[in-house]
């Protein structure tokens, strides 16, 4: 008898601390996107100054102003590599952006902390955004198939897609 | 006249009293409902209400720290999960502080996982976590002087962690400090110091306690503003609102009946 109450109190402590574990799901380091990104080879990081212009249209794609004045960015071998936080519902959602010569080469969701809505790290999802542009008016020129209960993550996603063409484009005016 | 016409006549004449006298009760309890359905999009989360009497009616007290970090002209004071920079809540919080310093135009503020970099004005520069930090926890923070290494260049931020003491000059690359330095120059630690009480309104403002707004709502919504017997009140009139609809429901059956034989 006591057997079986121990029994139950340990599967619930168990379940328990599996659900305290499972609302915060880190799947990938920044540091192992980057080395998987430049091949091992990380650079150094650089930094792009949200400037007031900048920050501007920042605040347009993501619907409030850009958290930080700063934003640090890793860039080799003609790609730029982003690392970015923004809430989905009420977690922010931390992801990882690759854009080549102006277009999404590789999405990454390294950490998920919602509730709802981590199908967004599926990579059936991520590949959508391959090859995805910067139209003049600063939406994708693709439209991103959303997910059922994920609409809000999904719309995270894309605004963080959004912003990494954004900044690449302004990295690369600031550079030259 | 008649025992079901009395009745009738009871009826009317109550349920047109209590409609008349609970309407205004109702229409808050309908519209306070409405907003607590749409709570995210309203953003009622988000916004706090600090009014004072409302606080003492929830019995919430400031709590005032009485020791922070002192800039040159300014201070960092955190307490109940809040940071406070020169009288500006920062977006930053819920992290105890082990350091805070002036760094060039900016200002440094560490906890044991982060490094933040603010303006003076309270925008955030800057957040290094993982893998941007040398190592971690951070247990000081402190500058290493422009007059001692070189006048011209801006001073270097010293973290010291478990593993050693680590420099930098921008926040994005770090060097092992012993190495470069030798044990001769000695770093600026930042620590905390007693609060002078010329920031006692500032601090008393800052800190002053504050509530979610839906937090609010919810508790008129309940009743449970009133105290123990709050939501008793609100089950009551949702018994008047039950029984104005039965009222409701039998006043107009019998109007319609009436009318159909005539």
């Amino acid at each position: 008898m006591i057997k079986t109450y121990v029994t139950i109190i340990l599967l619930l402590l168990a379940t328990t601390l599996a659900t305290s574990v499972l609302a915060v799901e880190q799947y990938l380091m920044p540091e192992q996107f980057l080395a998987e990104v430049f091949g091992g080879n990380t650079p150094k990081p650089e930094v792009l100054w949200v400037t007031k212009g900048i920050a501007k249209q920042a605040e347009k794609i993501l619907g409030h102003a850009p958290s930080q004045l700063r934003q640090r960015y890793w860039k080799n071998g003609g790609k730029s590599a982003w690392i970015f936080d923004e809430v989905g519902k009420e977690e922010p959602i931390t992801a990882g952006f690759v854009v080549s010569e102006g277009k999404i080469a590789q999405v990454r969701i390294l950490t998920y902390r919602e509730s709802r809505g981590g199908e967004v790290r599926y990579p059936a999802f991520l590949k959508q955004y391959q090859g995805a542009e910067l139209q003049t008016d600063y939406y994708l020129n693709r439209n991103i198939d959303g997910i059922s209960g994920a609409t809000l993550s999904v719309n995270a996603m894309n605004r963080m897609a959004r912003l990494a063409l954004y900044f690449d484009q302004m990295s690369r005016t600031d550079s030259h | 006249m008649s025992r079901r016409a009395r009745a009738m006549r009871f009826i009317r004449h109550w349920h047109a009293r209590a409609g008349v006298l609970l309407g205004i009760f109702f229409l808050f309890l309908a519209f306070s409902g409405l907003a607590l359905n749409h709570t995210d999009s309203l953003g009622l989360a988000k916004q706090p209400i600090n009014t004072s009497w409302l606080m003492r009616w929830y019995g919430l007290k400031p709590t005032v720290p009485t020791h922070g970090y002192l800039f040159k002209d300014g201070y960092l004071a955190s307490a109940g999960g809040r940071w406070v920079m020169d009288g500006h809540v920062l977006s930053e919080t819920n992290q105890l502080t082990v350091g805070a310093i002036t760094w060039g135009d900016m200002r440094a503020i560490a906890s044991a996982n982060d490094l933040f970099l603010y303006l003076p004005d309270g925008q955030l520069v800057d957040k290094l976590s993982g893998a941007a930090l040398p190592n971690r926890p951070i247990k000081r923070l402190g500058s290493i002087l422009s007059s001692v290494t070189n006048p011209d260049t801006k001073p270097q931020l010293i973290l010291e962690t478990p593993q050693g003491r680590f420099v930098t000059t921008d926040g994005l690359t770090w060097q092992t400090w012993a190495t470069q330095h030798g044990v001769s120059v000695q770093p600026v630690w930042s620590n905390e110091q007693a609060l002078p009480s010329s920031l006692s309104t500032s601090l008393n403002k800052a800190f002053g306690p504050s509530l979610p707004l839906e937090r609010v709502i919810l508790d008129l919504h309940s009743g449970r503003i009133f105290g123990r017997y709050g939501p008793m009140l609100m089950d009551l009139a949702a018994l008047v609102l039950i029984i104005l609809s039965v009222s409701g429901t039998w006043i107009y059956l019998r109007t319609v009946r009436r009318q159909s034989r005539h």
